[in-house]
């Protein structure tokens, strides 16, 4: 979910950080997220090499910490999908008869 | 003013972190923190919302930085306790409210377990003690409650009841503080005497070298004794030395032959065991002032009835004792009974009671778990329509029953080692065998560790095995709702029965709080700062008691008198609060027959005082005069009254002039006219104010004056090189043995009532809260189950301040049931509360208000949370659902 959140944020040509990414979250799934899981699971997704992270420096001060979906984790979301769609073939009538 | 989220936090926040994340996270932070500190005019809203999420943060990376995932990988099962404890995270209210509330239930009960296990349950160090039997007599004639066996009435008993297989026995006053050692290096140690084959007959073996033989009690015989374990270990480091090693006692060697087990407190208290008779040079000495507590191991087939009906039978046909124990009743009570005393009770019931609250703990721990599996029952839905099979997700539910219940277990067995280890410590110093209570025992800790992880096991497979039987797809369709039924008269009663308890419990607990701030506001009859109390030790010897001994005392008196600091010294008879243990006596009145006086008069309490008495205590003279110097032996004799005697023994009349006498050797038959009255002090006992009689020391000098009240301006003067000065002078048969201010001795009789009401809080507390969970637990179930139905409500145009509202009117009509319950249990129980805590009040009005105010308000702020999320339900977004 949340390597998708990565993804949506940077199709709308916005830098993703963990601001923009949980917004993004709440919004698509319509209920609240807790904020520091996200930046845990990012850390995560980084050492497990689907995501990658860079700080850049503001002249506010502090720096932002930046994340993109790596080629590793485009492959993995792409299996992802493909094995959902193929578990929900078949079954859309039974949601839309309900 | 400062700009910016609270420093503190962010600066605990900061040494959680990884550094890689450090400074991105608190950036992001204070940028959210900065957007709400716009919209709100309340600063603090902004503030506690970043607080919230400094936690979450700091839990989270925490739990992360431990590397438990990565661990939880190489353990079996270890990936589902590593997923249920980050599921868990993601609710951290839920979560933190079961383990509290499991974490209460269990330590309540870990921590009494422990209390009761030590002191009741431990076996004592005697062979079968239930066959050993304690008796004395309750001789109403003579208002003796505790009246002692003498020689007489002992040997006979020991002859004439055949239901008793061994006799010995104890000074009935147990054990006595004794100053021991040489002189300048004295200590007080606790000693007691001891009659006949004492430790055989209880068949209790020393730790070290011998016990007391029948042998060793003879008038003029061998002085030995046995020290106990405690002392052995403090005075000897548990070396071999100590056998051979002597005692000095008022001028005289014993020989320590033997060290009795830890165990082993009886009389309670004692250091030092001996014989009584070598006391004395000869037998007859001995056995004439021999006050005893018969010892028994009853005979095979015997039983207590049988012998208390003996002892009255012997009595009958003794020519000595036909008369004087006429009217006495024996009483005989099993030896564990006398070792325990009224705690055996106490603690059980406080341990059931602790049992009623581990079971609401356990209940609404259930109530807990079912309402969050209520709220997940459509993720669970999708995961089972995804593929996640029946097993799997009993797996997970286990993995979260296992970490609720690990987690609850261990946060109890720390409140129950944080209990003990701040609460035993303020127990008052009379309860028995206290002094073993320590940590809970693994055994213990075992078995609620086990009780626990089954009971969350339990509740948390029990809805998924309910949902089972409902295929997903139908959950998917919303089929699955109401899988938590909406709390119905069941769970209704619960909590209604929370609060009842809780309301029950906090009003105890006001009322021994205001019993115990009565007791502190008594105005003692006498002023109690400034007074400085010195115990002498008067040796044996004098209890025969020398003519000069007034005159001595007075001397020393008027010695410290010259002090810096000192405005007043004068001797006392018995020191102040020491409960029942002074000197009382029944005075016959003039006109009246010696039984008629014991028949009719209550005891008086004897006070033997010099001229400076009133004076010194600041007691005020209410009629007539106080004692003079010229009231002594060639003199009439003169007694002065409190007001509580003369309205005691004169009511109506005027007491001065009037004639009384006392039964004490020497003067019996002369009468003491009453010269003065005094105001009523509560010497003896805060409780209550008794009949004295004080009569001047130079008209009465048959018992030892042991305490010297010196009235100081600050009441920490330095005396006690003074009074050995003073004592080397005039009477160098006395040694000091100690000074304390009487201020001090407040602390004893103030023990018990300040323990009970600390012991009420600390229960109070926690059923207090398990109520609030109880409530938050019903009306949480409630919204949960009734979501849709709120939100067609809020469609149909109910506004958010309606619907909370109706989950407010519903709290309350709870709550007020529950108070009305508790109010009724707690009027209806008036009197056992009374057994309980005799210093306490009645139930009255202002506690019983101040009580329902506190409960009804915990109840409804329990309701706030749940009645805030129901009123921000989304209707369109219930209404899609439906």
């Amino acid at each position: 979910m949340v390597l998708l959140a990565v993804l949506q944020v940077s199709r709308q040509g916005e830098d993703a950080y963990g601001v923009p990414v949980v917004d993004e979250l709440e919004r698509r799934s319509g209920r609240s997220v807790a904020r520091a899981s996200v930046y845990v699971t990012l850390r995560r997704m980084e050492e497990k090499g689907l995501v990658r992270s860079w700080l850049e420096e503001e002249a506010s001060g502090r720096p932002r910490r930046f994340v993109e979906v790596t080629p590793r984790g485009m492959e993995l979301l792409g299996e992802g999908r493909r094995t959902l769609l193929t578990m929900w073939e078949g079954l859309e009538p039974l949601l839309e008869g309900s | 003013m400062r700009d910016g989220p609270p420093r503190l936090t962010s600066a605990l926040l900061r040494r959680v972190l990884p550094p890689e994340w450090r400074e991105p996270v608190l950036r992001d932070l204070e940028e959210l923190w900065a957007g709400r500190r716009r919209r709100s005019r309340l600063r603090a809203r902004a503030d506690l919302w970043y607080i919230g999420q400094a936690l979450s943060f700091a839990l989270r990376f925490g739990v992360d930085r431990l590397a438990l995932g990565r661990l939880a990988e190489l353990v079996p099962g270890g990936r589902e306790v590593g997923r249920a404890v980050h599921s868990l995270l993601r609710s951290p209210l839920h979560s933190a409210l079961v383990v509290v509330t499991l974490a209460v239930g269990v330590g309540t009960v870990t921590a009494m377990y422990s209390v009761l296990r030590q002191v009741v349950l431990r076996p004592l160090p005697v062979e079968r003690p239930e066959r050993v039997v304690v008796a004395w007599h309750d001789h109403r004639l003579r208002d003796f409650s505790h009246y002692p066996f003498n020689w007489t009435s002992w040997s006979a008993a020991r002859e004439g009841v055949g239901g008793f297989e061994a006799v010995a026995a104890t000074d009935s006053w147990g054990s006595v503080e004794r100053l021991v050692g040489e002189e300048g290096e004295e200590t007080i140690l606790r000693w007691s005497r001891v009659v006949g084959d004492f430790f055989g007959l209880l068949g209790v073996e020393p730790v070290a070298g011998r016990t007391l033989r029948p042998e060793d009690d003879v008038a003029g015989g061998p002085r030995v004794a046995v020290i106990s374990e405690g002392l052995w270990e403090r005075r000897f480091g548990r070396g071999p030395s100590a056998i051979g090693s002597t005692l000095r006692l008022d001028g005289e060697s014993w020989t320590v032959v033997g060290v009795m087990p830890h165990d082993f407190d009886f009389p309670r208290g004692t250091e030092v065991w001996s014989a009584l008779h070598p006391f004395y040079a000869e037998a007859a000495g001995a056995r004439e002032r021999m006050e005893l507590d018969l010892i028994a191991r009853l005979a095979p087939g015997a039983d207590i009835p049988g012998v208390s009906g003996a002892l009255g039978r012997v009595y009958g046909e003794h020519p000595d004792l036909r008369e004087s124990l006429a009217g006495a009743v024996p009483v005989v009570r099993p030896f564990p009974e006398v070792v325990l005393g009224d705690v055996r009770p106490t603690l059980l019931l406080l341990f059931w009671g602790s049992m009623v609250v581990l079971g609401v703990a356990l209940a609404n721990v259930a109530s807990l778990v079912l309402v969050r599996a209520d709220r997940r029952k459509e993720l669970l839905a999708v995961r089972s329509a995804l593929g996640a099979g029946g097993w799997r997700l009993a797996g997970e539910a286990a993995a979260e029953g296992l970490v609720l219940g690990t987690a609850g277990w261990l946060v109890g067995g720390a409140l129950a080692a944080a209990a003990l280890h701040l609460l035993v410590p303020l127990a008052p110093a009379g309860l028995p065998r206290m002094d073993r209570v320590g940590l809970p025992s693994p055994g213990t800790l075992l078995a609620t560790g086990a009780a626990s992880v089954l009971l969350l096991l339990t509740v948390t497979l029990v809805p998924l095995a309910r949902r089972r039987r409902a295929p997903p797809f139908h959950l998917l369709r919303g089929g699955g709702r109401g899988a938590v039924a909406s709390p119905r008269l069941g769970r209704h009663a619960m909590v209604v029965g929370q609060i009842a308890l809780a309301l029950w419990v906090v009003a105890a607990g006001a009322l021994a709080g205001r019993g115990l701030r009565d007791l502190l506001a008594l105005d003692p009859g006498f002023e109690v700062d400034g007074l400085v109390l010195v115990e002498l030790d008067v040796p044996h010897a004098l209890f025969e008691m020398p003519d000069d001994y007034p005159e001595r005392l007075a001397r020393v008196g008027r010695r410290l008198d010259a002090l810096g600091g000192v405005d007043g010294v004068t001797p006392v008879l018995d020191p102040p609060l020491t409960g029942a243990g002074g000197h009382f006596y029944t005075p016959r009145l003039e006109g009246q027959s010696w039984e008629e006086a014991l028949d009719e008069n209550p005891l008086a309490r004897v006070e033997v005082v010099q001229e400076d008495v009133l004076d010194v205590l600041e007691l005020p003279l209410v009629r007539g005069r106080s004692v003079v110097r010229a009231d002594d032996a060639g003199s009439e004799r003169v007694v002065l009254v409190n007001q509580a005697a003369a309205r005691a023994f004169w009511p109506g009349e005027d007491p001065l002039g009037k004639r009384l006498e006392a039964p004490y050797p020497g003067v019996r038959g002369e009468p003491w006219t009453v010269v003065g009255v005094v105001g009523d002090t509560r010497w003896e006992s805060l409780a209550d104010v008794r009949p004295a009689v004080l009569f001047p020391h130079r008209q009465l000098n048959l018992m030892p004056l042991r305490h010297l009240a010196l009235r100081t301006r600050s009441g920490g003067v330095p005396v006690a090189d003074a009074v050995r000065d003073a004592l080397a002078a005039e009477a160098p048969a006395l040694r000091l043995r100690g000074v304390t201010t009487v201020r001090s001795r407040m602390d004893g009789p103030l023990a018990r009532p300040r323990f009970a009401t600390l012991v009420l809080a600390v229960f109070g507390g926690a059923t207090l809260l398990l109520a609030v969970i109880g409530v938050y637990g019903m009306m949480a179930s409630l919204v949960a189950s009734r979501t849709p139905e709120m939100g067609v409500r809020m469609a149909c145009g109910a506004g958010p301040g309606r619907i909370r509202g109706m989950i407010l009117g519903r709290a309350g009509a709870v709550a007020a049931a529950g108070v009305a319950v508790g109010l009724a249990a707690t009027l209806l129980t008036a009197g056992l509360l009374r057994v309980g805590l005799p210093d306490a009040p009645p139930p009255d009005l202002p506690t019983l208000l101040a009580t329902t105010l506190v409960v009804l308000l915990a109840a409804l702020g329990a309701c706030w949370l749940p009645a805030y999320r129901a009123s921000r339900i989304d209707p369109v977004r219930v209404l899609r659902g439906e």
